[in-house]
């Protein structure tokens, strides 16, 4: 499943590079959940370049990932936590951060994390925090 | 209900004082926008921008509070509850530029034995220095003691720890669990990486695929834990704050008016 996740992610490099645009839903979330103010005004919104990948990330969270969404660790799984953090900052950056994510997928891994941060048995892990 | 509040705003308009017996039902009730109107048709002085700052700060406007809190105003200085309740603002949301205007702004003199507490908590936690547990909650301790351990911990020093031997660098920055997984992760995407590599060779398609694989997730585990370190230091210290408000506003909560 990770093979297909990468292949998809590595098949358009260059498109992913301009996409700089936030996701409000995010935002209204992580104010809603864990009691987190953002100063929004610091984040401007932009329009957003067709990207082909996160046409091919929307892909696999509906097709290929759609069974496994219920038993994922955190909040916000591994393809949607890589979505965003491309789109905040950048694709090589959201790229490494998706990637690490991908590699602690482990229900020990909760251990880490304070308690305030888990919420119905899941890792708040919202990309701004 | 309508004439009641008419002849209200009427006796407030023709005598020119605040009605605090109408603000303290207003605010207790939370009416919201009879408290606003209410203020509003007021005459601007020093004790009105003093009530307007109290109505800011319990329905979280903060931009007017702001302002208003950087004239350093004595009146709400002098208020304990209006103190205290800002101060349990700052320990459940993070606002870094209104707590250090507040900071800036505030006259210690003038606080209460539990604001000088709450206040010394609040700085500590920025502090270089070692906390000092006595001030906190017996119960935050532990979560005390570990943000101590991992608060000094440099995030250059976990990366570079990271690049010797996967999952070091988190161990390091007070993340065991998660460096374990690093590593098994780690050790069988190499193995399986030499493997093909002494099979097929080099330029065999697969090995670069598993080369480029394995160097990947090699280099996001470098970068995650540089990242992994700064945010735990932030989430460890959010805990506290979050955990240490809860407890002061469900257990001792002081009303505004």
């Amino acid at each position: 499943m990770h093979y297909v996740f990468l292949v998809l992610l590595l098949l358009n490099l260059k498109s992913n590079a301009q996409v700089s645009y936030v996701n409000d839903t995010v935002f209204a979330n992580a104010l809603f959940d864990a009691n987190i103010s953002i100063n929004t005004k610091a984040i401007q919104q932009q329009k957003q370049p067709f990207s082909l990948s996160k046409h091919l990330l929307l892909f696999y969270q509906n097709f290929i990932s759609e069974q496994i969404q219920a038993n994922c660790l955190y909040k916000i799984s591994c393809s949607e936590n890589m979505k965003q953090s491309i789109n905040y900052y950048g694709f090589l950056r959201g790229f490494l951060m998706g990637l690490n994510q991908l590699q602690n997928c482990a229900h020990s891994v909760k251990k880490d994390y304070p308690s305030n941060y888990i919420k119905n048995d899941k890792i708040i892990n919202y990309i701004i925090n | 209900m309508w004439f009641k509040f008419s002849i209200l705003f009427l006796s407030s308009a023709l005598v020119g004082q605040i009605n605090l017996n109408f603000i303290s039902h207003l605010s207790n009730n939370k009416l919201k926008a009879e408290h606003c109107f209410y203020l509003k048709s007021l005459a601007v002085n020093d004790t009105l921008n003093y009530h307007k700052a109290k109505y800011n700060l319990q329905y979280n406007n903060l931009n007017d509070l702001t302002d208003y809190l950087a004239t350093k105003p004595q009146f709400f200085f002098n208020d304990s509850a209006a103190v205290y309740n800002t101060i349990l603002y700052f320990f459940k949301n993070e606002n870094q530029y209104l707590q250090n205007t507040f900071l800036n702004a505030l006259d210690t003199t003038a606080l209460t034995v539990t604001n000088k507490k709450l206040i010394l908590n609040l700085v500590e936690l920025d502090s270089k220095k070692h906390l000092i547990l006595t001030n906190f909650l017996p119960n935050l301790e532990g979560d005390l003691q570990y943000y101590q351990k991992i608060k000094n911990k440099k995030p250059v020093l976990g990366a570079v720890l990271s690049a010797i031997v996967p999952g070091l660098g988190k161990w390091y920055g007070g993340q065991p669990n998660s460096a374990f997984v690093s590593f098994f992760s780690q050790a069988i995407y190499g193995l399986q990486t030499f493997e093909t590599v002494k099979k097929f060779g080099f330029k065999n398609g697969f090995s670069i695929f598993s080369m480029s694989f394995f160097g990947a997730f090699y280099i996001s585990n470098i970068f995650g834990t540089y990242t992994d370190i700064i945010k735990q230091k932030k989430l460890r210290k959010k805990n506290i704050l979050i955990n240490e408000g809860n407890y002061y506003s469900n257990f001792y909560p002081v009303s505004l008016y």
